[in-house]
């Protein structure tokens, strides 16, 4: 009776600390955050590629990287906590006109955002991306772009899950001399970061060059 | 003919079938026989007598057309500004100023030129430079001291002055020099008024060797080198070489020098009317201490040359501390470095080189290629060309003001750099902002490097205690009042402001305070989280708490937009309190250019600055000017906004135009509620007026142009005499009726005399009287 008490004494106690915390965040430790949206795609796509991302960096780089990701909402109170957003899925994305809002200010007041089409995202992710920012069209980057090269020396976005036969293109937006978004399209990163047994046709290789893309994002965001 | 007082026909017969039948009727009525002839005669002789009467009261009087025609102007414009001294016998033109040659032919005495025109029109002789004066000078009088010609102007001057009257057009005898603006010739054709253009001069270009232009920027910074662009043109010099040199005034002493081959051109501008060539040279100048200097720029003098008065310019040159350069070297990405990255790299008064490492370098990535340095991009587009290292030296370390050091670890730095590091604060009276975190606190970080003895702390061989966990932090009673937490100008309001910034998430303790440390910040139970020491003759100032950037994105979240500048504003005085070695300036004044020529117009900018950022709106900025001679007169400023992060930044301008040539002295003094907060002085360098001999040869082809587009036609001034053949007739004669009286004729009262007398002798030899 008395270990039972004990075992359900520190179950209580486990589930208070992982409660708390998940709604303090991660501190100081690097983090990034989820974006929970409506319209129907899987915004909780890829639940493991977070967590395996943040190992990474801790294994490969001087990150002091947290264990987890963060779920938010764009019109969170927590939103200004975390400077890195997530958004993933394979289908409808619609954003209320005050997560556009938010988004928008979230973006030029110095957050950044990485758009991960897991194959499906793209007609949607641009009709809303256009509402955060109508003066502006997402611009390709080329590959001879910092951010594949500023830690692993990459050929450009590497093609990581095939859909279709498009080749992996990396997008971006960009304020005050800043690039706020970068949008993978066609590539998905997210599945290369998964557990291997989520996605078992991917091949250790094509799952490094996803962890070495993933790599490059992180440092980039915290370089510039 | 017609009557002045109007009567009808009917009227007038009326009158004289009256006086023809009293008349009749009274000869009838004579008792004593008549011959009928006499009577006839004695009733036509009344009859006459009474008509013309009858006339006479009627005022005839007759209309006549009258010729009123004005005489036709002809405006005579004599070019008189300083190019027309110019003798053109090195051409084998002319031994004569090209303004005697003019002077010879308007003489009377001598010359027929103006009794000619004079037989044909009204002639106005004038003169002109920048514009027309109507002064009555004698012509003979005329001198060449116009610096600057404006040939549009002077003829919509003398335009205007005859506007209604009838012009045969105006005559501009001009050598074509126009240089107070760009040529309008349309604008000239728009006046409707022929111009008979009468060139004077030779127009092969003379010899002359010149400095053209000075371009440098009017403020240098101590340390940092100053390109002195020198554009110098020649016309007339073949396979010649000439020293061009860049001196001190003071001093005279020589701070560059380069020899210039003047034979090609290297300006690739396509050919002028000038046939000059131009050549543009670099010197450099590195200015060390603080002030306002004078630089001369000079060129040798040719033999032959047209004037040497354009073989040298001075310039003026304020020298000021350079911007910022603030050093950031960090051990690991983190978003303390990406905030603080952004910031300092967005500060339009600091020049940033940031460099990361780490010493975890895997040989798979790229940093194994360079050390561990991380490839690190500017937001800025002119990405900074210092070297990505860290300095090895205490001699590179010290072209830094500000280092501010990251989360590094003893190994982040070779035992040379550490002692470069101590020696830049200690003894280079530089300073240092630690930023660490638990590398840089815990065990293998600053305790074990040979600059810990700069830290304000004393961190234990184990390292500090990391603590997490969300905090705010409160001001000291020094920090309340030190410049670099100053959030807000009133006390209150910067208290309230600490007391909700977002909060900070990783703290450390276990270190051990030094002696002299000051703690300006505590977390709220107490622990000092930014600390500051003198060390040696420079500073040191340490934050014991990681998540400073909250303060730049945390505050987003707020409505209070005061907050969303509070980061940058926190940075921005913090480097430039740790940057002053003594008090900075409040006020900087600046000009736009360094050099000018007499009746330039300066812009002239003063700027305030408030390390407190107090506001600026009851600064005012007050201008004294010191002209060349010694005569000092204010000069009123405009306030203006400014594009610049920094919110304490004030503007004033002025414009101020330049009547003498020499050096001015502007000294601006700003005030404060009558309390005078700073003041600042600059020089400027003004020479005189030159422009009238850069290209003084005949303009033939301007000179035909406005001659062709008016109507008029261009002569050469020594075919003038044939001029007036070319001069148009425009004269429109003009009538006037006007009425001459016939009744006052004498004539009329003689025929009536002669009537009436006839009539008395006829009745007198028949024996009616």
């Amino acid at each position: 009776m008395k270990k039972k008490f004990y075992l359900y004494l520190f179950s209580v106690c486990s589930i208070f600390f992982f409660l708390l915390l998940s709604t303090q965040g991660a501190g100081e430790r690097f983090t990034i955050a989820q974006i929970q949206y409506a319209g129907g795609g899987d915004w909780y796509g890829d639940p493991s590629a977070i967590k395996n991302w943040l190992s990474i960096l801790r294994e490969r780089t001087d990150i002091d990287a947290a264990e987890d990701r963060i779920i938010l909402k764009l019109t969170d109170h927590n939103l200004y906590k975390y400077p890195m957003l997530y958004l993933v899925g394979h289908g409808n994305i619609r954003l209320t006109d005050s997560e556009v809002v938010a988004l928008r200010q979230y973006l030029t007041r110095g957050g950044f955002l990485f758009v991960n089409d897991d194959y499906g995202l793209d007609k949607s992710f641009r009709r809303e991306i256009n509402r955060v920012f109508p003066k502006q069209e997402l611009q390709p980057i080329p590959n001879s772009h910092l951010i594949y090269r500023c830690f692993y020396d990459l050929p450009g976005l590497p093609k990581i899950h095939e859909h279709d036969s498009h080749p992996a293109q990396g997008f971006g937006l960009f304020h005050d001399g800043r690039m706020v978004l970068f949008y993978a399209y066609s590539s998905d990163i997210g599945d290369g970061l998964e557990d291997a047994r989520v996605h078992p046709d991917d091949t250790p290789e094509v799952r490094e060059l996803a962890s070495k893309m993933a790599v490059n994002l992180a440092i980039y965001v915290l370089t510039h | 003919m017609q009557f002045s007082y109007y009567l009808p026909l009917w009227g007038i017969l009326l009158c004289i079938v009256i006086s023809v039948s009293i008349t009749v009727y009274g000869y009838l009525r004579i008792g004593q026989p008549l011959q009928n002839t006499v009577r006839n005669i004695l009733i036509a002789l009344r009859f006459c007598s009474i008509t013309i009467l009858l006339c006479c009261l009627l005022a005839p009087v007759i209309i006549e057309k009258k010729d009123i025609t004005p005489p036709t102007n002809l405006s005579i414009l004599v070019d008189t500004s300083l190019s027309m001294q110019m003798e053109d016998n090195y051409s084998g033109k002319s031994d004569q100023s090209r303004l005697d040659q003019v002077k010879q032919i308007l003489n009377e005495e001598t010359h027929q030129f103006i009794s000619t025109l004079s037989s044909d029109y009204k002639v106005h002789i004038y003169n002109f430079d920048t514009k027309t004066h109507t002064d009555s000078v004698d012509a003979l009088d005329f001198s060449p001291k116009g610096l600057l010609t404006d040939i549009t102007s002077s003829i919509r001057d003398v335009v205007s002055l005859w506007k209604g009257q009838q012009n045969a057009g105006v005559v501009l005898i001009s050598d074509g020099v126009h240089n107070a603006s760009s040529i309008n010739v349309e604008e000239i054709a728009d006046m409707d008024t022929p111009v008979y253009a009468i060139g004077v001069g030779s127009a092969v270009p003379p010899k002359d060797l010149r400095i053209s232009k000075v371009d440098v920027l009017p403020v240098a910074h101590i340390g940092h080198e100053s390109i002195v662009g020198i554009t110098i043109t020649q016309s007339g010099y073949e396979n010649e070489s000439v020293r061009v040199a860049l001196r001190k005034v003071a001093s005279n002493q020589l701070v560059d020098a380069t020899i210039l081959d003047i034979s090609e051109d290297t300006s690739n501008q396509g050919q002028s009317i000038t046939d000059a060539k131009q050549h543009y040279v670099e010197l450099k100048l590195t200015p060390e201490t603080e002030g306002n200097y004078q630089y001369s720029v000079t060129i040798p003098s040719l033999e032959g040359e047209l004037t040497y008065a354009n073989n040298e310019k001075t310039f003026s040159l304020k020298v000021v501390k350079a911007k910022l350069n603030v050093l950031y070297y960090e051990g690991r990405p983190r978003w303390e470095y990406a905030f603080l990255k952004r910031t300092l790299e967005r500060d339009p008064d600091i020049d940033a080189t940031i460099v990361m490492r780490t010493h975890k370098v895997d040989t798979e990535t790229v940093l194994s290629q360079n050390s561990g340095y991380y490839p690190i991009e500017s937001a800025r587009r002119t990405v900074n060309s210092k070297p990505v290292r860290f300095p090895e030296s205490i001699e590179e370390l010290r072209q830094y003001d500000v280092l501010i050091i990251g989360d590094l670890s003893e190994q982040h730095l070779t035992r040379t750099q550490q002692q470069a590091i101590s020696s830049y604060v200690i003894q280079h009276s530089k300073s240092v902002i630690f930023l660490p975190s638990k590398t840089a606190l815990g065990r293998g970080g600053f305790n074990l490097t040979s600059f810990a003895d700069i830290l304000p702390i004393q961190i234990p061989n184990n390292g500090c205690n990391e603590q997490e966990g969300e905090f705010t932090v409160v001001p000291t009673q020094a920090g309340l009042f030190h410049p670099i937490l100053q959030l807000d100008d009133s006390y209150e309001r910067n208290t309230e402001m600490w007391q909700n910034l977002p909060v900070l998430t990783i703290s450390f303790s276990g270190y051990q305070q030094k002696a002299g440390a000051t703690t300006l910040l505590n977390k709220h139970n107490g622990n000092p989280i930014l600390l500051f020491q003198r060390v040696g003759l420079g500073k040191s100032l340490l934050f014991t708490a990681e998540g400073l950037w909250n303060w730049r994105f945390g505050v987003n979240s707020y409505k209070d937009s005061k907050y969303k500048t509070v980061y940058q504003r926190f940075w921005a005085q913090t480097i430039r309190w740790m940057a002053q070695e003594s008090e900075d300036k409040t006020v900087y004044i600046s000009t736009d250019a360094s050099s000018y020529a007499q009746y330039d117009e300066v812009d002239i900018h003063v700027r305030t600055f408030l390390q407190t950022f107090q506001s600026q709106d009851r600064i005012d900025v007050q201008l004294e000017i010191t002209s060349p001679s010694g005569t000092t007169f204010p000069l009123k400023t405009r306030s203006g906004k400014i594009e610049s992060q920094s919110s304490n930044v004030g503007h004033h301008s002025a414009k101020l135009k330049l009547d003498e040539y020499g050096r001015y002295k502007i000294r601006a003094v700003a005030m404060k509620e009558n309390r005078l907060l700073d003041e600042d002085e600059i020089n400027i360098s003004v020479h005189q007026q030159l422009i009238e001999m850069e290209s003084p040869q005949l303009n033939e082809p301007l000179l035909k142009e406005i001659a062709q587009q008016t109507g008029g036609v261009y002569l050469n001034i020594d075919a003038v005499d044939n001029l007036h053949k070319h001069i148009k007739t425009v004269e429109k004669p003009v009538f006037v009726d006007t009425q001459r009286d016939l009744w006052t004729n004498p004539l009329l009262l003689i025929i009536m005399v002669s009537l009436l007398g006839s009539e008395w002798f006829i009745r007198k030899r028949v024996g009616l009287v």
